[in-house]
């Protein structure tokens, strides 16, 4: 199914060489969106640890596209072993214990076996020649070919035209699940509770009012840029059509996500000897398993650009991604009479 | 008036969007064979009981996402020639209800076709009574007042198996509509 292209697409650039893993993106939009009872097990934005099995479990193996574009059966993720269930901890038993201090801690109930961020920190390798790991950001892609909207028979997913957001008219939504099963980053959920489908919504009032979403504007590490894709005075525009730096996550699937990634550097890895060996600690065959083949040619092109500051030469794409103003990662074209409150948080 | 239908399964191949018809092309059997239509009629009052073989039940779905609840419904047609295999089409609409294993009250639908079903609250005349035993469920829905039935005197019956994770156009249907007048 082909879309009409929308106007203007507002789209992310997260730089993975700059995120902390610290979760404050993740906690910034559970609170802000996502509360509801029969929603506590989703996580609209989530950090995972990459390589590693992700959030859900290997959702990028049970989604509704095969490497080459076309139409599977996904699946609809179960909680216990797919999501993850949500642990409950009773504060009071450790608070008013009479236990001597450190006999009683806090552990979620039950006896849990996966969950969100369970294998936090694994990453792959041999220690210490070439273990590695880094930390994967995701919301949902807002495609260009969204996978879920194809698939819902009622037609309750929209793509918006003036933005390119995609939405979840719930109104419509029957729960049928087809779009969770066919969105192959597994970035749509279902609240249980009241048997509807649930996703980001890039923080639709906040772009109205040019105010970039709350996972961006709380990331202490700075790492994420936002804009419209057609505004080649902005930072998205630069990193991804000008410095082809910042790439989509499996474009093979074909559905032309709009959350496009900086790939990590990694120090060397070492020889038995211990010594350097040239060859990164991050395998650029993982990072190829995620962005494709470009990956190699925008590693290169951030290694070359790092260099050249590194020799005190300027370098106009290490100062974008350093951002050295904290305001010029976010360009947002308000709509004409809109209040823009640079406060919001 | 006892019924005895086989079921076959809702063709796929015409469910709206991109998705369903292509990852569930394989889905050509229905997963609930057969379905016994039993028709009372007291003054006023449609009494329809429906059994059908299901070994696993679903019941409640509020615990996990991916989970889905047994269901059932009966269709009938507005109009002489409203289509049965595509709930209905523009003008020539279907009205309905629908029983969920997981909900404590039926729903009322409307449909002018594929993908537009329209829930709403029942009648507060309409009820029903359900059981699950020896594998097989049997649904007692009390209609009263359906004016729709009354004046076609036809059904059309559709079956959601929860545990196969039927829903929307995955569903085992009756052949066409049934006479139950």
């Amino acid at each position: 199914m082909q879309l009409e292209r929308p106007q203007r697409q507002v789209a992310m650039v997260m730089d993975l060489n700059k995120c902390l893993g610290c979760q404050t993106c993740t906690i910034a939009c559970k609170k802000l969106w996502n509360r509801d009872e029969g929603a506590g097990y989703a996580y609209w934005n989530n950090v995972e640890t990459w390589p590693g099995e992700g959030y859900p479990r290997r959702w990028n193996e049970t989604g509704g596209r095969d490497a080459a574009g076309q139409v599977k059966r996904g699946e609809v993720p179960d909680l216990e072993s797919g999501y993850g269930r949500v642990w409950r901890f009773d504060h009071q038993q450790v608070v008013h214990s009479d236990s001597r201090k450190g006999d009683q801690w806090l552990k979620p109930d039950g006896d849990p076996s996966w969950g969100p961020n369970w294998d936090e920190d694994h990453g792959a390798g041999r220690y210490p020649q070439d273990n590695h790991y880094f930390y994967l950001p995701r919301i949902c892609n807002h495609c260009t070919h969204p996978a879920c909207l194809d698939a819902c028979p009622r037609g309750a997913i929209s793509k918006r035209s003036e933005d390119g957001i995609v939405l979840v008219d719930q109104d419509d939504c029957h729960g049928y699940r087809f779009c969770v099963e066919a969105c192959p980053y597994k970035k749509v959920y279902f609240d249980t509770e009241r048997q509807v489908a649930n996703k980001c919504l890039f923080c639709l009032p906040r772009i109205e009012q040019g105010v970039a979403p709350a996972c961006a504007r709380q990331c202490p590490g700075r790492l994420r840029f936002v804009g419209y894709l057609d505004d080649a005075a902005g930072p998205i525009h630069k990193l991804v059509a000008q410095w082809q730096v910042a790439l989509p996550l499996h474009p093979e699937y074909g559905l032309e996500p709009n959350v496009f990634y900086v790939p990590p550097l990694s120090p060397p890895a070492l020889d038995a000897q211990g010594r350097p060996t040239g060859a990164p600690r991050i395998p650029v065959e993982t990072l190829e398993g995620l962005f494709g083949p470009p990956v190699r040619a925008a590693l290169a092109t951030l290694e070359a650009e790092r260099a050249k500051r590194k020799r005190g030469e300027p370098s106009e794409l290490m100062d974008l991604l350093i951002a050295y103003d904290w305001n010029d990662m976010f360009k947002l074209d308000a709509p004409a009479g809109a209040v823009v409150r640079e406060d919001a948080s | 008036m006892k019924h005895e239908v086989k079921l076959v399964a809702a063709p796929t191949g015409m469910q709206p969007g991109g998705y369903v018809p292509k990852a569930y092309a394989d889905r050509n059997v229905a997963l609930t064979p057969s379905l016994e239509i039993e028709v009372a009629r007291p003054p006023g009052i449609w009494r329809i009981r429906l059994r059908w073989p299901c070994p696993d039940p679903v019941r409640d779905v509020r615990a996990d996402p991916s989970l889905f609840p047994d269901a059932a419904a009966l269709f009938s047609p507005r109009a002489e020639a409203s289509p049965w295999v595509t709930m209905g089409a523009p003008g020539l609409g279907v009205d309905g209800v629908l029983w969920r294993a997981d909900t404590e009250r039926l729903i009322a639908v409307q449909a002018e076709g594929l993908g537009t079903m329209k829930r709403s609250e029942a009648p507060a005349g309409w009820r029903y009574d359900a059981k699950h035993a020896g594998g097989v469920w049997q649904l007692e829905l009390t209609l009263i007042g359906w004016s729709t039935l009354d004046a076609s005197g036809r059904v059309a019956a559709a079956v959601w198996r929860g545990s196969a994770q039927e829903r929307g156009g995955l569903k085992s249907v009756s052949p066409g509509w049934l006479g139950l007048a």
